[in-house]
Parts: C-alpha cells; structure tokens; sequence
C-alpha cells in the first residue's frame, strides 16, 4: 500500500506542474509570447530533438521561428501537435502560428474553408523522389504503374504521384516508409526534399532521382490575425534581406536553387553547412554507442509522469462517475435508468478516440452560440480534454462492473438489512455497496492497466505523453526498434504494481469463494 | 380505527384491550394469482404461533406482509399501534415506506437462509442495526449485541466471520442480530430448513426461552414435533387460507377440517 500511495503522491506533484505551467502559458498569452505550433515527430531536419541532447529542441524551420519571434520582440514558445491536427490546433488557438513544412500551394485552395491565412514564402523546395540503390528506375517517367510512399497530410504528393501515373500508399513518417522501400514493398518513396536530403545523408542504400514540382513553405495564422501575418511577413522580409535566412538554410545545407531565384541572390553558398555536418556525426556516433537511449531517459521519464498523471486523474474521474452511472442504472427510476442505459450504450459504442478528437476539437465549435462560462468551459485545456474523455469513457465500462457487482450480492441481504429496519439507502450502502467492493476491485484494476495504454491517445490532442515521447525519438534517431523496446519497459514497469494488485486482489476474492464452496 | 370500531361492533364485544397484532381481511395478489384470501387474525402478546401447511400456500408470504416486506393489495395489518391499510383492492398507501419502515423497529425476521452479511463478524453482525438504525454508539452497541449474543450462547464466537460459523450457529447469531433492535414480535420463516438436523434444536431451544420470556413469535415451520411441543396455538394454512386455527392438542389429535388431516397424516 505504501508503494501505490508513493506513486499516486509524485504523480499529483507532477500532474499540479504540468497545470500549474498550462495556467502560466495561458496568462502568459496576452504578454510577449509567439506560440509556434509544429510536429516535431516530422524529424530532421525542420524540427526536431537534438539526438545528442534530448532537451534541446532544433531544426532550420525552429531557427526561422525563433527569428521571426526575435523580430516581432516575442518569446518564442514551441507547441507540439500531430502533423495532421496541426491547423485544428491553430484554430482552436492552441498556437498564434503555425510553421512546419505548410505548403502554400496546397493551402492557398483550402485557405478560406479552413480559416487560415498565409505568409510569403520562407522556403521553396520540391519533391524528391528515391529508389533503393539497385533498383531498375533510372528517371522519374519509369515510376509509371509503381508504388510510391508519400507522407500523410501532403496533397501536393498525392497530385503529383497521380500525375506520374504512379499509386500512392500513406505513412505516418518517413522513418516507416523507408522500411518499406527496403522491405521491397514500395518501389519509390517520394517526400520533400529537405527530409529526403537528411534521411539520403545517413542511409547510403538510396539514391535519389530528378526532382519533382515546387513546393512553396509558408507560415499560417488564424484568419482573424491578419496583423499578426502582417508582422509575418515583415519579419520574413527583413530576415531575408539581411541574409539570416540564407544563412540558416545554408548552415543545414538546405540552401538550394529554387530559393536563391526568390531571394534573388546566388546560389553558391557563402557558410559551411555545420548543422547538417553535426547531425550526421551525431546520428552515427548516438547510435554506435547506444548514447541515445541514456539521453532520451529523463524525458521519457517526464513523459512517463504525464501519462500516469492522466491515467490515474481519469481513473478517479471513471471510478466516481461510474459508481454514480451504475447506482442509476440499478437502483434509479424509471426513467432514470434508461437514460442512463442509453448514456452507457453510446459511450461503450463509439470509439475512445472520436470521443477524445470531439471534445478537445469539435467542442470549441459550439463556443460562439454559448454564453459565458459555458462558452470557456468547451474550450478545455488539452489535459482536462484528455482526462474527461478517458475518464466518460472508462466511466460506462466500469459502470458495468459495478452493477455486475451489486447484482452478485444476493437479494436475501437487501432483504435482512431491510427487516432489520435499515432505509433503502442504507441497505445499499452498508450491506450491498461494501460487499460489492470486494468482488469488483479485481475488475476495476485491470481496466486501470488498459486505461494506462489507451492513454497515449491524448497524444492526439497535442499533449507530449510517453508512447508520443517514442515517436519524436524514433523519427529523430531513425530507430523504432530500440526506442520501441523502450518505451515498452516504461509502460510494463508503470502497469506492474497494478498488475500485481489485481492479482492481489483477485487471490483473496478466490480465497473467500474457496472457504464459501 | 375505524376498522377496529366496525370489527368490535360486529363482534358485539367492546373491549379496551387490543391484541398486539391485528390482522384483517388480508389480501395480496402475486403476478395476478391470489396469494392470501381475505386473512383475519388476532395474535396476542407473548404467544407462540406457529404457521404450518404445503409450500406454495402463502405461508411466508403471510409473513413478509407482516413486517412490509411485502405490500398488501387490500386489508391491514396492526402491529403495536402501527397500521399498514388498504380499504379496496389496490388502493393508494399513504407513507407506505415510512409506516413500513417503523413497523420493522418493532418486529425482528429470522430468515431460511439466515442472511448474515458474510463481510461482517458475528458481533459487527448484531451491532450494525443498533448503530445505523437506532444511532446507537459503538459503546452501546456492542453492549447491546454481546448481551444478545451471551443469550444465543455464541459469546465464544463473536469474532468469527459467518463462513466459519455452523448453519445452527449462523441462525442463532441471526435470532441475535434481530433481537438487538428489541423488537414485539419475532418473525421466523422455517428457520430449522436449511440446517443440519442435528443442530436444528439449538435454535429451537433459543425460541423456546424467548418464549418462557414473553415474546411474541409467528414460526413458519415444517417441525411438527416443535410446533406440537412449544406452540400455543397452530394455524394450519393452504391455498392462500387459514383452514384451521386451534390448540396443539386438538389439531394433532382430531383435525376439524378434512385437508388439514390430509396433510398431518404425512407428518404423523
């Protein structure tokens, strides 16, 4: 028992900071504070943990964020996001811009629909098609017919792959797409050219083949903030002009000719591509001597207190609110029950994940129809969003336990209580509740290790939790499968005191059963 | 009241004592079967009934409608000055629950399977209805259940759990637990069923002293020989009626009615 009232202990501390820094961001917002929302999963070399010091967040696109806020006079706070959630999240103002790899020609289309306004470019690029080294496809107009992996959210890969006459399967991140073109199940992989161009620098099996289209990279921002893309764009004027842009890019040796023909300077480089040089011999040398993992420890085990801190808030949540389901259910009127009935059903038969997408996404957008404080209250923070989710949705499963449990106490003990001149309600509490306790724990405690692993879903709605910590590692080193044993550890050994108190439990239960037969 | 003034008139009796529990016209269905047709009984103070008949006759049902466990369709039931009535068949109760709920603090249930609560001991047992019904304090309550416990001879045992209990001590500790609230009347439904005949008499000998003490006890039962021995009078139930109610000796010896007989005939 000590151990358990430890560890609920630390995670309180850990929850109340994670708070306690949300309540600060969000006061902090209307002061001097540029929050720059990216994917920092997408890798190098955009943006990206810096292999050699976990802590540090890096890439060129951090470095032209870090200088437009410099110029607009503003902190620059990162705010990570699922690559595909990352215009929700500008919208649901979890961010004020929004820069990783947008591409304006794509976005131009959607703009109005999505509610989005867009800088200048800061970034021309194109596509990059790569075959495995040994592979028959000499030039782009041979990948007719064949399979190539393309990234998710990149329309302007989907259009071009149509135009080669080519099919398109999705991946989730290159790292997944170019094990596949080992594995021989595509022919080609075809991302942008800078993630190509890093993955190409530490992986010699590939080659690459001429380029396709041109990409246009741009900054979003709300639709409603026009002055702040105002501001954008005299940032990117200004840092263009006097040459920080141009250095950057030619320091991650991204420096290209598309973009020197916009700049309308030279395209020979002036500075040593050092970032790309650096991320080489840190790449190699983290993953020979197995540096990584040691790094990547403190922050998976800060992610691993995020997940427990959720997971065990959301549990309490399931716990309470359950009960209350359940006693409606059992013991409630009429009509009671089938509300409660119904509640259950629909909980129990949609998925967790719609639930979570809908409440921290699809909520806010009742915000303008309702009045205050109901207006602020659908606009949770993404923890709350994340707990309340898990928390309903584990509430109509444990429901079910309890009322499976109540059902198990004999009718004959409702009946002595009562003739013994108990009320209803205390019949319920001190016979039928504290008897219903023992056979439910068990139950109850499993559910807690499955709630555990279904909490890395709230990495949907932009919270950095333990299985999201494993896919920024993995994408930033390349390697899901050291990583990935892991990630696995801190989820058995986070699950096994519960393991060990269900089991604890259910020993005791099947003790009494034994001395009953 | 005024079912009292009517039944006196009709008796032509006027009288001002009033048994302690008065039943009359009782009457309840069960999924549309009629269960009890039109009952009326007087029990006195400090008698000892016993209810005997074939299963499925209403016996229990009886029972329940006594303490209202069960809700009667038509009729009353007077126990101690409390009254649970229906004039007509399905008429609205007033403060059914309430009345109910004060008639049970007068009147303890024993039932066949004993019902002890198995997450308690013997003595929380008996302590949990002085504390949460009486708001007794834990002190008095334990006063109150170890006297009641020393009376059933299971002082020795007040620390064990049910399960570790024989089925004549766990009905004992049950005689003990309905005790506590010092009740009127005890209520037993076939209490020596579920127990091994050989400790069937230790729970018969504990009615037998609550008797020599003056409690009013109505014992469904299948022990003709206690019913025989112990009772002061035996109602002899089927279909739903009281066929007979008489004296031990007069109902074993000569039966007045025909079905009565048909059924001792089993027994004897």
């Amino acid at each position: 028992m000590n151990v358990y009232r430890l560890l609920t202990k630390t995670v309180y501390r850990n929850t109340f900071a994670c708070f306690f820094a949300l309540s600060l961001s969000a006061t902090a917002e209307a002061k001097d504070i540029l929050r720059w929302g990216a994917d920092g999963q997408g890798g190098a070399p955009h943006v990206f943990y810096d292999p050699k010091n976990p802590e540090r967040l890096t890439g060129f696109e951090y470095e032209v964020a870090k200088n437009i806020a410099d110029f607009t006079g503003k902190d620059l706070q990162y705010c990570p996001n699922d690559y595909e959630m990352l215009v929700s999240g500008l919208k649901r103002g979890e961010y004020d811009i929004l820069m990783n790899a947008i591409v304006r020609n794509v976005w131009q289309k959607h703009a109005k629909k999505a509610g989005v306004l867009l800088s200048d470019p800061y970034y021309i690029t194109h596509l990059q098609p790569v075959v495995l080294k040994n592979s028959e496809i000499k030039t782009v107009s041979q990948l007719k017919g064949k399979k190539i992996g393309i990234l998710k959210c990149s329309e302007h890969a989907e259009n071009a792959v149509r135009q080669l006459g080519a099919h398109f399967v999705i991946y989730d991140d290159e790292v997944k797409a170019y094990a596949d073109l080992n594995n021989k199940r595509l022919d080609c992989v075809m991302t942008d050219h800078p993630e190509t161009f890093y993955y190409a620098s530490v992986d010699d099996s590939i080659r690459m083949l001429e380029p396709v289209d041109r990409i246009e990279f741009s900054v979003a921002v709300r639709d409603d903030h026009s002055d702040l893309l105002k501001q954008v764009n005299a940032a990117l004027e200004h840092l263009k002009n006097n040459g920080t842009l141009r250095a950057i890019y030619e320091r991650w040796g991204l420096w290209n000719t598309e973009t020197a023909t916009y700049f309308k300077t030279s395209v020979l480089p002036q500075t040593p591509a050092t970032e790309l040089e650096r991320y080489i011999a840190d790449v190699q040398s983290e993953t020979e001597n197995g540096n990584c993992y040691l790094n990547s420890l403190s922050c998976f085990a800060k992610a691993a207190a995020v997940t427990l801190g959720i997971s065990l808030s959301a549990m309490v949540l399931a716990l309470v609110f359950g009960f209350i389901l359940a006693v409606f259910r059992t013991y409630g009127f009429r009509w009671l029950q089938c509300l409660t009935a119904t509640w259950i059903e629909i909980i129990r038969g949609t998925p967790l994940m719609v639930q979570l997408l809908f409440i921290f996404y699809g909520l806010p957008n009742l915000a303008p129809y309702l009045s205050e404080p109901f207006a602020s209250w659908v606009c949770m923070n993404p923890f709350v969003a994340g707990i309340l989710a898990l928390g309903l949705n584990y509430s109509a499963y444990e429901a079910e336990i309890y009322r499976s449990g109540f059902q198990s106490v004999p009718i004959g003990q409702t009946e002595a209580a009562r003739a013994l001149g108990m009320t209803h309600t205390q019949a319920l509490w001190h016979v039928v509740f504290s008897q219903a306790v023992r056979t439910v724990l068990p139950p109850l405690t499993n559910d807690f290790i499955m709630l555990l692993q279904d909490s890395s879903l709230v990495s949907l709605i932009t919270i950095v939790e333990l299985s999201r910590t494993y896919q920024l590692f993995a994408a930033a080193n390349f390697n899901y499968f050291g990583f990935g044993i892991l990630v696995s550890l801190f989820y058995l050994l986070m699950g096994l005191p519960f393991t060990r108190l269900a089991r604890h439990f259910e020993k005791s239960l099947s003790a009494k059963m034994q001395r009953h037969a | 009241m005024g079912a009292n003034a009517s039944r006196e008139a009709v008796a032509g009796v006027v009288s001002t004592h009033q048994p302690l529990i008065q039943v009359q016209n009782l009457t309840k269905y069960y999924h549309g079967e009629l269960i009890l047709k039109d009952i009326s009984v007087d029990i006195e103070e400090g008698d000892l009934v016993s209810i005997i008949g074939p299963s499925g006759c209403g016996k229990s049902t009886f029972l329940r409608c006594l303490n209202g466990m069960e809700v009667l369709d038509c009729g009353s039931v007077n126990i101690s000055g409390i009254s649970l009535q229906r004039k007509t068949l399905g008429a609205p109760m007033q403060d059914f629950n309430t009345k109910a709920h004060a008639l049970r603090q007068q009147v303890g249930m024993v039932f066949q399977t004993f019902n002890l609560f198995p997450h308690k001991t013997l003595l929380q047992n008996v302590m949990m209805a002085p504390m949460i019904v009486q708001k007794k304090s834990r002190d008095e309550a334990e006063a109150v259940a170890v006297k009641f416990l020393d009376k059933v001879g299971l002082k020795a045992f007040s620390h064990r759990y049910p399960i570790q209990l024989s089925g004549g001590q766990q009905q004992r500790g049950a005689i003990a637990r309905a005790l506590a609230l010092a009740p009127k009347v005890m209520l037993y439904d076939e209490p020596t069923s579920a127990i091994d005949p050989t400790r069937v008499d230790e729970v018969l000998e504990v009615m037998r002293d609550l008797d020599k003490e003056g409690m009013t006890q109505i014992v469904v039962t299948h022990e003709m020989r206690f019913a025989k021995d112990a009772s002061d009078y035996i109602i002899y139930m089927e279909q739903g009626e009281f066929v007979e109610i008489s004296d031990e000796d007069e109902i074993f010896i000569a039966p007045k009615d025909e079905r009565t007989r048909k059924f001792l005939k089993k027994f004897m």
